[in-house]
């Protein structure tokens, strides 16, 4: 009996599709909900996801494993998100449907309640500058760790840590007599 | 942690502990101040729900053709790429070949030869990006040669 292995590039080529397709997988959504996040407006979010995925793919053979997946992905949809916001020079505001929110086990009251006080965090968020809005979505959304929210935005987390509080403190004052 | 801290100090403290970006030494401090202080144990509290209502906030998703789409066209990308990178190692090719005709020859090409060869590469590109494509796709199995 003979086997005939396949190839290391072989090898190497399927194990890259099976991990890229992996990374599609797993994230392909909450890069979309990122990009829409920061530019506002859903077909550009889609084509922002669409390039980042490109992107990913075209280096992916090339990648640093050493360095987180997820974090570059973001930077790349940042990145382009920036570029976009440029071009077009405004931001949409991030379309929030309070109909979408869990309502399983709530009464109607809570559930309108629930809906106000969502209605106005997504308002004060959108009201926050660019720098702080993004690190309180990455932070508290996204649930990222501080390292790969500085990884993504080119900061340190020095950095970071003091974004998130002065975000957190304006949210804080903004939802006055909600929290 | 020995010198006297502001209250914003603190602050900044209760918001990297509700995220456990805290040293064990600062996790100490914060939970001693929280027992304490019923000022500060409000801040942490509201920072809580802040993060539990950010957390919930709903956001909807794309339609599932456009996510479709978008995972077809990576799955069109690389073919696409080794086209591209055909398309112009034959093309250099061609500009070698002509170059040797000249060289050769000590003459411009004629227009009849330059044809032949851009047909002969166009050819050899074509042929070198099908087969490294259909190289690419062949079964990633192990056993797939086995003679049984």
């Amino acid at each position: 009996m003979t086997a005939i292995q396949p190839s290391p590039i072989q090898e190497l080529s399927a194990k890259n599709d099976v991990e890229f397709n992996n990374v599609f997988r797993d994230n392909h959504l909450r890069l979309f909900h990122y990009s829409l996040q920061l530019v506002g407006d859903r077909e550009d979010a889609l084509d922002i996801t669409q390039e980042t995925f490109l992107r990913l793919h075209r280096h992916w053979a090339r990648r640093d494993e050493s360095r987180p997946v997820v974090a570059w992905l973001y930077a790349i949809a940042r990145n382009l998100a920036i570029d976009q916001l440029r071009k077009r020079g405004t931001r949409n505001e991030t379309e929030e449907d309070p109909n979408l929110a869990d309502t399983a086990n709530r009464s109607p009251e809570q559930t309108a309640a629930d809906a106000a006080v969502r209605k106005r965090l997504w308002a004060a968020i959108n009201e926050l500058p660019t720098p702080l809005r993004e690190v309180i979505l990455l932070k508290d959304w996204h649930g990222m760790r501080y390292a790969e929210i500085a990884e993504i935005t080119g900061t340190n987390t020095t950095t970071v840590t003091s974004r998130l509080y002065e975000a957190r403190q304006r949210l804080r004052k903004q939802l006055r007599g909600y929290l | 942690m020995t010198t006297k801290q502001t209250p914003q100090e603190i602050e900044l403290l209760i918001s990297a502990y509700l995220d456990g970006e805290l040293t064990q030494a600062e996790v100490q401090r914060v939970r001693l101040l929280l027992e304490d202080r019923a000022d500060y144990r409000q801040v942490y509290e509201e920072m809580q729900r802040l993060q539990q209502l950010t957390h919930s906030l709903p956001m909807r998703n794309p339609p599932d053709e456009r996510m479709q789409a978008i995972e077809q066209q990576l799955a069109v990308a690389a073919p696409r790429r080794i086209g591209f990178w055909a398309l112009w190692g034959g093309l250099l090719l061609w500009a070698v070949y002509l170059a040797v005709l000249f060289i050769n020859n000590l003459r411009v090409p004629t227009i009849a030869e330059a044809l032949v060869g851009l047909v002969a590469f166009g050819l050899v590109a074509l042929f070198a990006s099908v087969a490294i494509q259909r190289y690419r796709e062949l079964p990633h199995d192990r056993y797939r040669r086995v003679r049984k």
